[in-house]
């Protein structure tokens, strides 16, 4: 909302300097977004009157004229217009002054005459242009010898401010002069509208009926007749232009000018397009297209509240007018409406059409509903003096709907306090609430009975008024108290330890935090469908941002493979990033969010130490990686198995399922080439992903300290020699199996092929510890228990023992 | 004898000139002072001498043996002392090589400034809930007193999932779930992601949000100040300055905004002769919304606003971050460049 101080200082004396009234606006919760001074470099511009213009006796196109100043004899200035005569105000930009785009005006001496100074153009002093050629002549009520920038109101300061949408009686002039009233104590002082009334009488040349009045409780007229469609006087021009609105023509100016000064939106309509001279403001009642004075086609549904003629819709009430009725250069009747529709309405209409107007956006916020005619009758009155025209006899004021009965709200001083943490007395609670305008009609001690003013809609309960009450006496009086907080609750949930220390171990791992957007395209959100056991279909956005934002995601990896790219183009060796984050989908009737971690990582280690090579990241570093996590969560047997077909994005012999007691939890390996060589990546790119929610459900919840072992254990090694396809796992599965007794654990610690063991074949090499818990074992006993152990796996499995 | 011990002093004299290690002295100590050593053999003589004699040349004998010892010990002792000083002359480290590059990830900003907000919060008391981010327009909007024709909605672009479902605009839903679900007192704050339709160097669809509530029978706009000052000034800093101003939310009445003295100028509103940019020459920065829990909001979960009172508050993190940690535009948060991500 801009407005200028020139145009405040019409309704309420700024006692404040800028810098302290614009403090005092923020204080109040009217956020100050932006203060421009304007201050033209014309300022030396004076309004002076023409006395006599006669021929320049030695240039054809030239004139001489002669000036009176305020003060001093006459003066004489050439004059290359001829738009001028005797009698006429004009601008004179004596010698000495400064004219826009870096002109200086100087006593000048043209064809032989002398010039003291030069007569301005509107063009010349950058003003909003008429369009006449010549010079500007100002109205006869312009003062000889005032400087033009205070004439036109032109040197001024615009404050562009914030207003929330409770506050829609800030939407206006009127509105912040109130609240500065309210916030300094100077005197609000709204002019009555000098009104002069002629025959015939409005009743002539309109019928008014109201068929809606749940959404039009209110709609009254006036027409003028013999208006003169021109653009608008200078000042209201000059005005309009400073807060960044563009003249039209007197007419539609004004009607701006108003809603703009008084927050009551208005529209003229040309009174010969009016047909029959009937309106009514009814709802649409069928479908029906309009086209609105933007020249847009609109659709309209039998709810929308639409003014209409003897005809058809000619305007959609309050939000727009429509491109028939629209005021033209050759109007001459006016029709003016002012009205108030019902916020809620016109809200409903507006969003389904998608139009924001000036109008729309201060009735959906509640214009003040006892104002109607008030603004109407200013408007009447500003046409009327600047487009000439007379303004028929009467105004048709419907008021159909429920009047404005304003509520009365009881505040309890208790409550006031008890709220805010204050101790104000009823005295000092009554006091702002008068400020505002309310009337405080009842006044306990223990309780004020209060009537907020017509124009504050937003305050309906006790509430609303100990706000203002808070408002008013400043936040900052209110005393900081630290409130005693009853422990309990969950504190950080059981989440936050299993997933921080996941986060801790990876980082120690050397992978880093990385966090995408939820929102990915719909042809990755297919290709990474996320872990099979939580995945359902994809949720997509209604309104999604873009094509690559249409889906929220099933998987992490997508992300973190952008992420890959992103660094990739950068240059960047090695990429090894973790995420945990939401995921999203659909089983139809309900949505399902997971937690999911994922993990990429790419490229290869640079070098660790001077001299050693870089080395490539590999399948060991991300289950090393993620077994460590495991480790550090203390987490229930996981397994690492082959990939049946749960990720069909990954390589189907390069990767692992993760299961945790059983449980399918995760996905680790490397992309599978065709994916890889879509997204132009070379080399393996490992990548993982866990169902957090599981992982965590397999925590301990607690860690249990197994005592010390007292006697000391005994190493046996077994080198296994087995076809090349042979799982390492396979082994241990079969020794667990049989749960040998004595066996403390079995590590596997090397793998061997080649000559001499035969092609085709590998060696697996196991380390088996074992220790008894009351008596250190002797050789013999372990050599005996060794030997089965190896036996049973001899026998159970293709395999033979490497001697 | 005194002759012969005198020649055999001056010839092993000779001998331990002419040694070069310690193999040389080991040959000179066998062959004077080993068992059938020369000096040995000479000393074993000494018996055989007239007792008159004895004392002196035994004497003179035993202080041969202890020189030539000494001798042969301060040798050897120099000798190492001269290679291990050899040895600390050839081992040289270079110290100025770069260390091992042992293997570190970096946390991510937000998450740093999140997990401090969260945790200062938990110390004041507060308990950490989460809430769904496809949430219910009940939810998101209506039980916090937005109904769908007030246009305090047009606050918040919405991202729709379905006719009824939406992408929650904020995290203030998670205060209707957990009032929904437990009786006062409750001192709860929710942390997470939300979303709005909104993309430039100041707004992400996606960010995170720490909502927090205090709902008890006695709690006050007053109290409502004391957390959140708290909070600032563990967060910032204790020399932090807040500023309370009126502003609107529909869930919360009275409702404020919070600004906090620039982090850049201080609130000078001045850096290095020029204004400064960060807090557009103001000298405060807004980076909380807060309020008194709107009536309305009560009575849709059921609770009486006669009995219980309660202040809300929800902090932006990416703005917390950028502040912290002078970020200015957005975008850096989520697109995970490594070069940015090593700096925290």
């Amino acid at each position: 909302m801009k407005l200028t101080l020139n145009w405040l200082r019409e309704f309420v004396e700024l006692v404040l300097p800028i810098d302290e009234l614009c403090e005092a606006l923020v204080m109040a919760g009217l956020e100050v977004e932006a203060v421009a001074v304007h201050r033209p470099i014309w300022g030396a511009v004076e309004v002076v009157e023409i006395v006599n213009v006669a021929a320049h006796p030695n240039a054809d196109r030239l004139r001489l004229c002669e000036v009176r100043r305020a003060q001093g004899p006459l003066v004489r200035v050439v004059c290359g217009a001829s738009n001028m005569q005797a009698g006429d105000k004009v601008a004179l930009a004596p010698p000495g002054s400064d004219l826009p785009g870096d002109r200086r005006i100087e006593r000048a001496t043209i064809r032989g005459q002398i010039s003291e100074g030069m007569l301005c153009a509107a063009r010349e002093l950058a003003l909003p242009d008429d369009a006449t050629d010549g010079i500007l002549i100002l109205p006869p009520d312009a003062s000889i010898g005032r400087r033009l920038v205070d004439y036109l109101g032109a040197e001024d300061t615009v404050i562009d401010l914030a207003v929330t949408p409770n506050r829609g009686d800030c939407l206006s002039v009127l509105g912040i002069a109130r609240e500065i009233a309210a916030l300094t104590g100077a005197k609000l002082q709204v002019p009555a509208p000098a009104l002069r009334e002629d025959d015939p009488p409005t009743t002539s040349a309109v019928r008014v009926a109201v068929e809606a009045p749940d959404l039009c409780p209110r709609y009254a007229v006036r027409v003028l007749h013999g208006v003169c469609v021109a653009p608008s006087p200078l000042w209201m021009r000059t005005r309009l232009a400073l807060i960044g609105l563009h003249p039209i023509s007197n007419v539609v100016d004004v009607t701006n000018y108003v809603m703009l000064e008084r927050g009551q939106p208005l529209h003229a309509f040309d009174l010969a397009h009016v047909a029959n001279g009937r309106i009514s403001a009814r709802r649409a009642g069928t479908r029906q297209s309009f086209v609105t004075l933007d020249g847009v086609e609109r659709e309209l549904i039998p709810d929308d509240l639409v003014i209409t003629d003897g005809r058809g819709p000619v305007a959609l009430a309050g939000i727009m007018g429509g491109a028939d009725s629209e005021i033209r250069a050759d109007t001459t009747d006016v029709l003016l409406e002012s009205a108030y529709f019902t916020p809620a309405g016109i809200r409903r209409t507006a969003r389904r059409l998608g139009i924001t107007s000036d109008s729309s956006y201060r009735f959906e916020r509640g214009i003040d509903p006892v104002a109607t005619v008030a603004a109407l009758d200013r408007a009447a009155g500003l046409i009327a003096g600047t487009a000439s025209g007379t303004i028929a006899r009467g105004v048709i004021d419907k008021q159909v709907g429920r009047g404005a009965r304003l509520p009365t709200i009881r505040v309890r001083v208790a409550r006031v306090n008890a709220l805010l943490g204050t101790t104000l007395t009823a005295a000092e609670i009554e006091r702002p609430l008068r400020a505002l305008g309310a009337t405080v009609a009842g006044h306990a001690r223990a309780a004020l009975r209060v009537v907020p003013p017509s124009y504050r809609s937003d305050l309906q309960s006790e509430v609303d008024l100990i706000e203002e009450v808070a408002r008013l006496s400043g936040y900052e009086t209110i005393p900081a108290t630290t409130p005693a907080i009853v422990a309990g609750g969950p504190g950080f949930g059981p989440h936050r330890d299993p997933e921080e220390r996941f986060r801790q171990t990876l980082r120690t791992c050397g992978l880093t935090e990385m966090i995408a957007l939820a929102m990915i395209g719909a042809e990755e959100n297919r290709m990474f469908p996320g872990l099979p056991d939580l995945s359902g279909k994809p949720v997509a956005l209604r309104n999604a941002p873009s094509s690559d934002a249409a889906e929220l995601r099933r998987s992490l990896v997508p992300g973190l493979l952008q992420a890959l790219d992103v660094n990739r183009r950068q240059g960047e060796p090695l990429v090894a990033g973790y995420a945990i984050g939401r995921v999203y989908a659909c089983d139809g009737e309900r949505y399902h969010e997971g937690k999911a971690l994922g993990i990429v990582l790419a490229g290869a280690w640079p070098s660790a130490v001077i001299g050693e090579p870089p080395r490539p990241a590999s399948f060991a570093d991300l289950k090393g990686g993620l077994a460590l996590a495991f480790d550090r969560l203390a987490l229930a047997p996981v397994m690492w198995e082959s990939l049946q077909n749960e990720a069909p994005y990954l390589h189907p012999g390069k990767a692992a399922r993760i299961t945790i007691g059983g449980v399918l939890c995760g996905v680790a390996g490397a992309l599978h080439p065709d994916v890889s060589a879509a997204r132009g990546l070379d080399g393996d790119t490992w990548v993982a992903e866990l169902d957090m929610i599981r992982v965590v459900q397999y925590c301990p919840r607690r860690i249990v300290f197994r005592p010390l072992p007292r006697f000391p254990a005994v190493l046996r090694d077994v080198a296994i020699v087995v076809d090349s396809g042979f799982q390492a796992q396979q082994i241990l599965d079969a020794i667990s199996e049989v749960a040998p007794p004595l066996v403390e654990e079995v590590r596997v610690f090397d793998q061997y092929a080649g000559a001499p063991i035969p092609e085709g074949k590998k060696s697996i090499a196991y380390s088996i510890s074992y220790r008894a818990s009351d008596r250190t074992l002797t050789d013999e006993e372990v050599n005996t228990l060794h030997q089965e152990l190896v036996a049973h796996l001899t026998e159970r499995l293709p395999v033979e023992v490497r001697r | 004898m005194k002759a012969t011990l005198d020649a055999l002093g001056a010839e092993i004299e000779n001998a331990l000139d002419g040694c070069r290690s310690d193999e040389d002295l080991e040959r000179v100590r066998i062959a004077y002072l080993g068992r059938k050593g020369r000096l040995t053999e000479v000393m074993r003589g000494v018996g055989a001498l007239a007792p008159e004699e004895r004392p002196a040349v035994g004497e003179l004998a035993n202080a041969l043996k202890r020189r030539v010892d000494e001798c042969i010990t301060a040798l050897r002792e120099r000798w190492k002392a001269e290679r291990r000083q050899h040895e600390l002359e050839r081992e040289r480290l270079d110290v100025t090589l770069p260390g091992r590059v042992w293997p570190y990830g970096h946390v991510h900003p937000l998450t740093a400034a999140l997990d401090e907000a969260v945790a200062i919060f938990v110390s004041l008391g507060f308990s950490v809930y989460e809430g769904p981010h496809i949430e219910d327009e009940y939810h998101n909007f209506e039980a916090l007193n937005i109904p769908s024709d007030h246009p305090a909605r047009d606050m918040h672009d919405t991202f729709f999932v379905d006719h009824t479902h939406i992408l929650r605009t904020h995290t203030s839903p998670v205060q209707i779930r957990v009032m929904e679900n437990q009786e006062p007192p409750i001192a709860a704050i929710a942390p997470g992601a939300v979303f709005r339709h909104d993309d430039d160097v100041t707004h992400s669809p996606m960010f995170h949000q720490v909502e927090g509530f205090l709902v008890d029978r006695a709690v006050t706009f007053g109290d409502l100040k004391g957390v959140l000052s708290l909070f600032v000034q563990r967060m910032f800093g204790d020399d932090t300055r807040l500023r309370f101003r009126p502003s609107f939310f529909p869930f919360t009445e009275p409702s404020a905004e919070i600004d906090i003295s620039c982090v850049i100028c201080g609130g000078a509103r001045a850096v290095n002769g020029g204004t400064c940019r960060v807090c557009k020459a103001t000298g405060w920065l807004e980076i909380l919304g807060a309020g008194m829990i709107h009536p309305a909001v009560f009575r849709a979960v059921g609770y009486d606003p006669e009995v219980v009172t309660g202040f809300a508050f929800g902090v932006g993190i990416e703005r917390v971050a950028m502040l912290k940690y002078g970020i200015t535009d957005i975008r850096l948060l989520f697109q995970n460049d490594l070069r940015f991500l090593r700096q925290f």
